[in-house]
């Protein structure tokens, strides 16, 4: 059973409110093409205290993205209608900035065109399975420096 | 320590079963009829009920029924102090249920007591059904056979009367109601483990997060497989 690994301090707590290095809400597109993923994912987020929005393609999410505001874009990489690369040419082809909001989430195996593309750009990227605390990282780390480019 | 629910209208009969029950070092809560009985079995957790027969407004028997059908790994024993066997009003095979006949002692009880502990089922998990139940008429009897107890709702207001062990949500059937229902849980009692069914036909059928006690798993697989799903109830209270 594929599973996401929790974290191995026990006592920590993911509650908005006892974590005080923790940035406000931040508001979260998610991408990924499986309901479960889409699901336990949306749940995450939630429960980090961020508010999220879950498209099931990357044409849904351009279209999203070209309504609202989002601090963080969390996407599959591997999506059935367009790869991970042709949706990060899209983005910065909207708007540059974007990039930086971008995290990418890969499957356990990762082709090396895949892994060459990845290194080749600033975007952050986790493999499943990841834990929460790594997901959390990440998206704190880009939500931190999107604020900084937005100031 | 185990908890016995005794029912009789006779406020003597109740007072004296409690405290010889005490001395026995079981926890006893009464209850003066049928109606009141379930009401405080909606509330609390009990392993037997001990009834007396002719209550009112609701008597013994249709009591054992509805217990027989709500909470079926609880235990139910009958008393009467009119004899059971003349009386051919009896709606149902008695021998479904342990009786007494009164006068009884307080021995006499605790002996039957531990008999049907024996029976019990000590690790019946409760779980409580967020969805169709039509669905779930496929694994119910495997529910049973694997101590897994099911009740169904699909309001969150349930969520305030009662504690379960686990909460099963079907999410293609509730929508956005599955993240209210899902919050509340969260809030209340963010140790019980969580499982969400929902619609996807794909490559993974599970998904959980141990830390949240949350379990994400595919509707079909889980109405039509018996042992995956019982599989992963297993994999879901266990984390």
């Amino acid at each position: 059973m594929n599973s996401v690994k929790y974290p191995e301090k026990q006592n920590q707590t993911y509650s908005p409110e006892l974590s005080p290095k923790k940035l406000s809400a931040l508001k979260i597109l998610a991408i990924d093409d499986e309901e479960i993923m889409g699901y336990l994912i949306q749940r995450i987020i939630k429960h980090l205290g961020h508010s999220v929005d879950w498209v099931t393609n990357f044409e849904l999410a351009l279209q999203k993205i070209n309504q609202e505001d989002y601090d963080v874009i969390l996407s599959d990489y591997k999506m059935p209608s367009m790869s991970g690369d042709m949706f990060y040419k899209k983005i910065i082809k909207l708007e540059k900035s974007l990039e930086d909001r971008l995290i990418f989430i890969t499957g356990d195996t990762v082709n090396q065109k895949t892994q060459r593309f990845l290194k080749s750009i600033k975007v952050p990227y986790l493999s499943k399975p990841f834990n929460i605390d790594e997901l959390n990282n990440t998206i704190q780390n880009v939500a931190s420096k999107s604020v900084a480019t937005e100031q | 320590m185990r908890q016995v629910l005794v029912v009789d209208d006779e406020k003597n009969v109740l007072k004296t079963l409690s405290i010889g029950l005490q001395r026995h070092e079981y926890r006893v809560k009464q209850a003066q009829n049928g109606l009141e009985a379930l009401k405080l079995m909606n509330k609390d957790k009990f392993d037997v009920v001990v009834s007396d027969i002719r209550m009112y407004p609701m008597d013994g028997y249709t009591l054992a029924t509805k217990i027989r059908d709500l909470y079926p790994a609880v235990n139910i024993i009958l008393m009467s102090a009119y004899g059971f066997d003349e009386d051919s009003s009896v709606p149902f095979d008695l021998n479904l249920f342990p009786h007494l006949t009164k006068p009884f002692s307080v021995t006499e009880l605790v002996n039957i007591l531990k008999q049907v502990e024996g029976k019990n089922y000590p690790d019946m998990q409760r779980i409580l059904y967020f969805g169709k139940i039509e669905d779930l008429s496929n694994l119910l009897p495997c529910f049973k056979t694997n101590t897994y107890q099911v009740e169904t709702h699909d309001t969150a207001d349930t969520i305030k009367h009662k504690q379960y062990d686990m909460y099963l949500i079907d999410e293609t059937y509730l929508k956005e109601k599955s993240w209210k229902i899902l919050n509340k849980i969260d809030k209340m009692y963010p140790d019980k483990p969580v499982i969400i069914l929902v619609s996807q036909d794909g490559k993974q059928d599970s998904l959980s997060t141990p830390d949240l006690k949350l379990t994400v798993l595919q509707k079909n697989r889980f109405f039509k497989d018996q042992d995956w799903a019982i599989e992963m109830l297993r994999n879901a209270s266990s984390q």
